[in-house]
This record gives C-alpha cells, sequence and structure tokens, in this order.
C-alpha cells in the first residue's frame, strides 16, 4: 500500500508544471546567474555559500510546501480524499507516504544541484558536514511540509486554503530574494525578517553547508519549535473535505 | 449485515437524523429513498465510520475496526484526481488493496473501461466515471457494497447496464446491497427491501410489494408521489 501511494504522490508532483518549475528549474536557473564572490558586512563569500541554502530552501518550500499543501487541496476539493477514506488508506499513512516521496525528491534534486555546482562551478563538495546538512534538509523540509499542510486543512473551503496558500508561498519567495541585502533594510524590517521561517531554513541551512556551529543563533530551536507545532496542528485539523 | 438502532445526528443543533432503525440482511439488496437534504449522504457516512453519530448504535456482523475491508463503496460527488489515468488509478486501488482480489479483466471487459484505460479521469464520460466508480468499489470483492445515487445522471441505455450488473451481482454472486436512489422503478427492479426516509425518520419500510399493497397504489413512484410529498428527487 505505501509504495503504491508514494507513486501516487510522485506521479501528481511531476504533473504540475509550476511545482516542477519552482522546485527544479528556477533554483538551477539561478545558478547561472550567481557572481562568484558577494560582500556582506564586508565580509567577502563565495556566493554559492550563499546562493546554495537559498536555491535549496526553494525547492523545499516549492515541493513541500507547495505542491503537497496544493495536492491536499485540491484533493479535499474533488473530494477524492473522502473517497479515499473509505478505503483502508489510513490518514497517518497517507502523510507519511507524502513526506517520504517528497524527501525522496528533495534529496535527489539536491544531489543534481550539488552535481551541476561542483561540475559547472567549482563549488567544494569536500570537507563538508553531510550528516549535519542532511539533517538539517530535512529538518527544514519537515517544518514546511507540516506548515503547508496546516494551510491546506486551517480554511474551512479548499479553494481559499489554496489562496492563502499562494500568498505565504509569494511572500516566501519575495523574502528569500532580499535575504543576502538584508543589512540593507532598516533595523526594524531586519529583525522582522529575521523572525521569519524561510530566514531560519536558509541560515540553518547555510550553516550546516559552511561548517559553521548550529547552535550559534536561535534558528534550529525556532525550526524544531515549528516543526512540532505544525505538525501536531496538521495531523489535528486534517481535513478529507 | 448491518443494523442501526435509534441513530442521531444533528448539525449546528438542527436535528437531521431523529432515531433511524435499519437492517440491512446478508444477501439482500437495499434501499434508502428520500428527499434532496433529507439525510441519506449523512447517514451513509455515519455507516462508513465517515462521521460520527450523536446517538444510537451501529453493530457490523465484521470486524468494525476493519470495515473497508468487507464494504466497498461508491460515494456521491467523489472525482478522480485530473492529473491520473484511468489505469493509475485502478494502479492506486491495486496497490491499497495489495492487488486485486475481483477478477479484475472480466470486471473491465463487463464494464467496457478497456478503451479508456489510458484516458485521463476529467476526458471520460459521466457514466463512464460510475463504471470506474464500481470497479473499484469491487476491487477488493467485499461482502457489501454501498451506492450512494450511482445512476444519477446516467442516460436510459448506461442506466440499465449498470442496474443489470447490480441485479447480477446480488442475485448471481450473493453480493449485499445498499444503495441510496431516486429512481423508484430502480428500487422496484433491484430491491429486496425500500426505507423511505422523511423529516429525519423512516416514514415507511418493506418490500416494494408490501408497500405498493399497504398504500394500494400501482407503484413506488405513485406511493411516492402521494404519500412522501411532491417530489422526492
Amino acid at each position: 500500500m505505501k509504495l503504491g501511494m508514494i507513486k501516487y504522490h510522485l506521479l501528481l508532483l511531476f504533473r504540475e508544471p509550476l511545482i516542477l518549475f519552482f522546485g527544479f528549474a528556477l533554483p538551477l536557473i539561478q545558478l547561472f546567474f550567481a557572481p562568484e564572490t558577494l560582500t556582506l558586512g564586508g565580509e567577502t563569500h563565495h556566493f554559492m555559500d550563499i546562493s546554495m541554502p537559498l536555491s535549496i530552501t526553494i525547492a523545499v518550500m516549492a515541493l513541500c510546501f507547495m505542491d503537497s499543501a496544493f495536492s491536499h487541496a485540491y484533493s479535499r476539493q474533488i473530494k477524492f480524499l473522502r473517497r479515499l477514506r473509505m478505503t483502508p488508506v489510513k490518514p497517518v499513512t497517507y502523510i507519511f507516504t507524502g513526506i517520504v516521496s517528497r524527501l525522496g525528491v528533495v534529496l535527489v534534486f539536491t544531489v543534481i544541484f550539488l552535481a551541476v555546482s561542483s561540475v559547472i562551478f567549482d563549488v567544494s563538495l569536500i570537507n563538508r558536514n553531510w550528516i549535519a546538512f542532511i539533517s538539517m534538509l530535512t529538518l527544514t523540509f519537515l517544518m514546511f511540509y507540516f506548515m503547508g499542510m496546516f494551510v491546506a486543512n486551517m480554511l474551512k473551503d479548499s479553494k481559499h486554503s489554496q489562496s492563502a496558500l499562494f500568498i505565504v508561498f509569494f511572500g516566501f519567495i519575495f523574502l528569500i530574494n532580499i535575504i543576502p541585502a538584508l543589512e540593507t533594510l532598516p533595523d526594524i524590517l531586519q529583525s522582522v525578517v529575521q523572525n521569519f521561517p524561510v530566514f531560519y531554513a536558509t541560515n540553518l541551512l547555510q550553516s550546516a553547508w559552511t561548517g559553521a556551529s548550529l547552535l550559534s543563533g536561535h534558528e534550529l530551536i525556532g525550526v524544531i519549535v515549528l516543526t512540532v507545532i505544525f505538525g501536531v496542528l496538521s495531523v489535528k485539523f486534517f481535513k478529507y473535505e | 449485515m448491518i443494523h442501526v438502532e435509534n441513530l442521531k445526528k444533528s448539525y449546528d443543533g438542527k436535528e437531521v437524523l431523529k432515531g433511524i432503525n435499519l437492517s440491512i440482511e446478508k444477501g439482500t439488496c437495499t434501499a434508502l429513498v428520500g428527499r434532496n437534504g433529507s439525510g441519506k449522504s449523512t447517514l451513509i457516512d455515519i455507516i462508513c465510520q465517515v462521521k460520527e453519530a450523536n446517538g444510537g448504535t451501529i453493530r457490523y456482523d465484521f470486524e468494525e475496526n476493519k470495515i473497508f475491508d468487507h464494504i466497498g463503496v461508491q460515494t456521491q460527488d467523489a472525482q478522480f484526481d485530473k492529473r491520473l489515468k484511468v489505469k493509475e488509478i485502478i494502479n492506486l486501488w491495486k496497490s491499497i488493496y495489495g492487488g486485486a482480489k475481483s477478477d479484475l479483466d472480466e470486471l473491465v471487459e463487463i464494464l467496457e473501461l478497456e478503451p479508456i484505460m489510458n484516458n485521463r479521469s476529467d476526458r471520460i464520460s459521466g457514466g463512464q466515471r460510475q463504471k470506474l466508480s464500481i470497479l473499484l468499489s469491487l476491487f477488493h470483492d467485499p461482502q457489501m457494497l454501498i451506492f450512494d445515487e450511482l445512476t444519477t445522471g446516467l442516460d436510459a441505455t448506461t442506466r440499465d447496464d449498470v442496474q443489470q450488473y447490480l441485479k447480477m451481482l446480488n442475485k448471481s454472486r450473493g453480493k449485499t446491497i445498499f444503495i441510496v436512489s431516486h429512481y423508484m422503478d430502480e428500487v422496484e427492479a433491484l430491491c429486496d427491501k425500500v426505507y423511505f426516509l422523511k423529516d429525519g425518520v423512516i416514514f415507511e419500510n418493506g418490500t416494494p410489494d408490501e408497500i405498493k399493497e399497504k398504500y394500494a397504489c400501482s407503484s413506488l413512484q405513485e406511493f411516492v408521489k402521494n404519500c412522501m410529498g411532491k417530489v422526492v428527487a
């Protein structure tokens, strides 16, 4: 049953042009427009160290937040979930297979992304803390997945859920793109942006990628807390229709 | 097979089902008839454990926590994901049930689904969609089938085909069938027993012949017109 459900989630994912664009094409396209270095706060960084977490966060958001949530809201709307409910498929199976299928895609995408970065842009893959990076990638993935499921279930009408998802997703995309230029923003805006989940996610992935301490800021705790909160809420408010 | 006793259900303080008593006996075809909004689909949802009742009990002659191993359900208005092809939906059901326990090839042939196997589910007709629903509900060879307005919206020929198939399932294969229908000719042709739901209670029940005799009606349609209000459908 689980393999069939994973295949079901993957079939739907690969038939969504919008998700394929934001989840695969856009992060790769961004690579080719990236400058070699970037100066932030007087320090010069290899741009890939900044760009890598941002691009992967965009992919994770598209694949988890957008795809899982849109797919869920749409299945609610057409009452396919209601039909599925009258089979031995349990909500936990539906959620679990949704997570496994998309996590698999995110990991494959990351491998492709790293391979392209390494071959074309000479990004070094040696001396990276892969365990920390994959762990933070998975944690970030779960946070966005549960956030998406929460939004998809939160509103009574699934069409409103879809509208809400669009607003939140493009809000996140906007935030991601201003993160490299965060220091140019007024202080008050900086402190606001720094408390968004998307900021936690990119900073955490960046720390894991560059080998910086994961415990130096409050991002790890923020992501864990948000994952737990939205995980509980998305299960508690899970709606079939 | 399923025994409903004094079942009650309210929405926002409004009582939709006011103490329903109903029995679906093994091997029979039973119908539930009532006006739109009379609570028929709610009753099916409660029987299928999709909604919770506010009172009363339901006894199943099988394991209560595994009802979908024993029941196949077709639900009103449920659509299939338009991104999936017919064969992909069938494959999904195969994986859910660990393979088809019914003879899938025979079902596909009888229901004439072979020509549309590669079609997307939003590019098949209403009749084909209903036939696909029947196939999915029969997938695991359940003892009992529940159909909620299965033939609504179908053309006369397709309706006749579907009815003949249901009759065969009930009479030749011994499947217990519970249908919700607005077509009285269908109920008369298929069902051993019929329950009429009105204002949240079972207004009348019996075999079609018993009801016609009791109310001196020539058909169930006449009974519905004269005794249950102008329109059921």
